[in-house]
């Protein structure tokens, strides 16, 4: 057996099928090329999020770890060692009670007189503890609030829980909506594949009396499946393509989405970073060509079956 | 070659299609199988190349035995299987020459033995002038003739011929049949169900008969009915 010759007939085979169901194959690549073009969408919109968040997210993985009034600066500088060792943990810095009052001061300016302080100044010595994630920060605070000489542990943790909540439910939101279209392309390449089994009826029941494996039977199907990923793949580059001249086009008027995407995310900014490189070609590629020979799988072992 | 033993197929609507049928067929016979309509010759043809399982007995074809063969070993057994129907099943939009390399192509044949194979099955029907022609530019018996030679292309040990000549001309279902004799003597097995009383009598082969399931006859030079032999 030749499996070149094997693969060329499946090649063939498929071909024919695409051209016979013109109306289908148009109606399955699009559905395909929407589906990805949406996914690549929620990525997009996801990174924006992320972009537009980092400066508040900065703030929100920052804790202040006041200490005891009694605690010296020995006894600082090895509660630091003790809370940079935590996993959470990336940044330790000690921040001295004088460098405080002067902060406090810059806060205040001339509104509240802190020149009585001189000389006897209030503060504790302090932390400045950066953690890994916002998400991290509340376990963090919990952890170092246990810490002997710790009086206090200051952190925005109401913003961290609505920053933890909004990206929950944008993740939520994108993942429901792409297992929808997911569903919505299956359905619909296990159609095409339906029509291609009924308008291929004669050709499997040749192949099935003359001796040809339920695999040699299903491969024109699989190839179909395969080359509608790849169609669908093209037609979502081509998709992002007009949507990234269309932003060279208009520079100075911003656009916002309505629906999909929250309306005050711009959506020039989902497309500031797009570049339609061979990564970006090969991703799509791969993830239209994956949903749709899953497809094709499901779809030829269900419909042809060894007899 | 073939050999059924205490066959019975009932079908899910409980219609009993063979019952205790027992037949032999040796290797290079010719035999016709005979009977009315809904006698049973077409489940038994199906019975060959496994299209069904009886319910009871056994089907032993080139010393297999189908009934307990796994369904991915059935492909193999129809290689050795020939199969020409009363409907032609050409492919409409391909020549004559792609409808029968089709049945190479399909299993996995190199594009070398394609070449080889294709033109000396339509040389042995005589359609090798046609090859680029399409099914709608051919006659009927023209059409039996390119499905035979798909038939031979994979060379079968074994040929059935469900009614090749139903829908044909007497010339034409003579020409048929006469290509099917060349090919038993070549070796091929040949199993030919037919209702063309003309041509059972005229080429006195083995006549096997069934009636509503059941072998009623079994003659080496046989006509088409007992009484008028």
């Amino acid at each position: 057996m030749s499996w070149l010759s094997l693969l060329a007939f499946f090649l063939e085979e498929a071909l024919v099928n695409l051209r016979r169901h013109k109306l289908v194959t148009i109606a399955t690549v699009t559905t395909i090329a929407v589906t990805i073009g949406v996914w690549v969408l929620f990525y997009l919109e996801a990174r924006a999020w992320e972009k537009l968040l980092i400066w508040e997210g900065q703030k929100l993985e920052r804790l202040c770890v006041f200490l005891k009034p009694k605690a010296d600066e020995k006894t600082a500088s090895n509660l630091a060692e003790q809370v940079q060792k935590l996993p959470q943990v990336v940044q330790v810095r000690f921040v001295h009670k004088n460098e405080g009052l002067k902060k406090l001061q810059e806060i205040f300016g001339n509104s509240v007189p802190l020149e009585d302080l001189v000389g006897h100044n209030p503060l504790p010595h302090a932390l400045e503890v950066t953690c890994r994630s916002p998400q991290e920060a509340a376990e963090c605070a919990t952890k170092i609030k246990q810490m002997p000489m710790v009086d206090e542990v200051t952190f925005p943790a109401v913003a961290v829980q609505k920053y933890i909540q909004m990206v929950r439910s944008i993740r939520w939101r994108n993942h429901m909506l792409s297992i929808l279209l997911a569903i919505i392309a299956f359905i619909l390449i296990f159609n095409a594949l339906r029509v291609s089994v009924y308008g291929r009826r004669n050709e499997i029941r040749i192949m099935q009396l003359v001796g040809a494996t339920v695999w040699t039977v299903r491969g024109p199907l699989l190839m179909e499946g395969l080359l509608y990923g790849v169609l669908g793949a093209l037609g979502t580059l081509a998709l992002t393509k007009l949507l990234l001249l269309l932003n060279s086009a208009f520079p100075q008027e911003p656009r916002y989405w309505t629906g999909l995407v929250n309306s005050w995310v711009e959506w020039r900014m989902l497309l500031s970073d797009v570049q339609i490189d061979g990564f970006f070609a090969s991703q799509v590629l791969l993830l239209s060509m994956g949903l749709s020979f899953l497809s094709a799988f499901i779809a030829a072992v269900r419909l042809v079956r060894a007899v | 070659m073939v050999q059924l033993r205490d066959v019975t197929v009932q079908y899910e609507n409980g219609a009993v299609a063979l019952q205790n049928v027992n037949l032999t067929v040796e290797k290079s016979e010719f035999l016709f199988l005979v009977g009315p309509t809904g006698a049973g010759k077409t489940t038994l043809l199906r019975l060959l190349n496994r299209e069904i399982v009886p319910n009871e007995g056994m089907v032993i074809v080139a010393d297999k035995d189908v009934t307990k063969m796994k369904p991915s070993q059935v492909p193999y057994l129809r290689r050795l299987i020939g199969t020409v129907f009363q409907d032609v099943l050409l492919l409409p939009d391909r020549t004559v020459w792609e409808n029968v390399a089709f049945a190479l192509r399909a299993t996995g044949a190199s594009s070398s033995e394609i070449a080889r194979e294709v033109p000396k099955a339509l040389e042995t029907v005589g359609m090798l002038y046609k090859a680029k022609a399409f099914p709608a530019e051919l006659s009927g018996g023209e059409k039996q003739k390119v499905s035979l030679a798909r038939a031979l292309v994979i060379k079968p040990l074994l040929l059935l011929a469900d009614e090749p000549t139903g829908n044909l001309d007497p010339t034409s279902s003579f020409e048929i049949v006469d290509l099917l004799l060349r090919i038993n003597r070549q070796g091929t097995t040949v199993i030919m169900a037919t209702h063309d009383k003309t041509i059972v009598d005229a080429y006195r082969k083995r006549v096997v008969e069934i009636v509503s399931g059941r072998i009623v006859r079994d003659e080496l030079r046989g006509v088409f009915r007992r009484e008028l032999a």
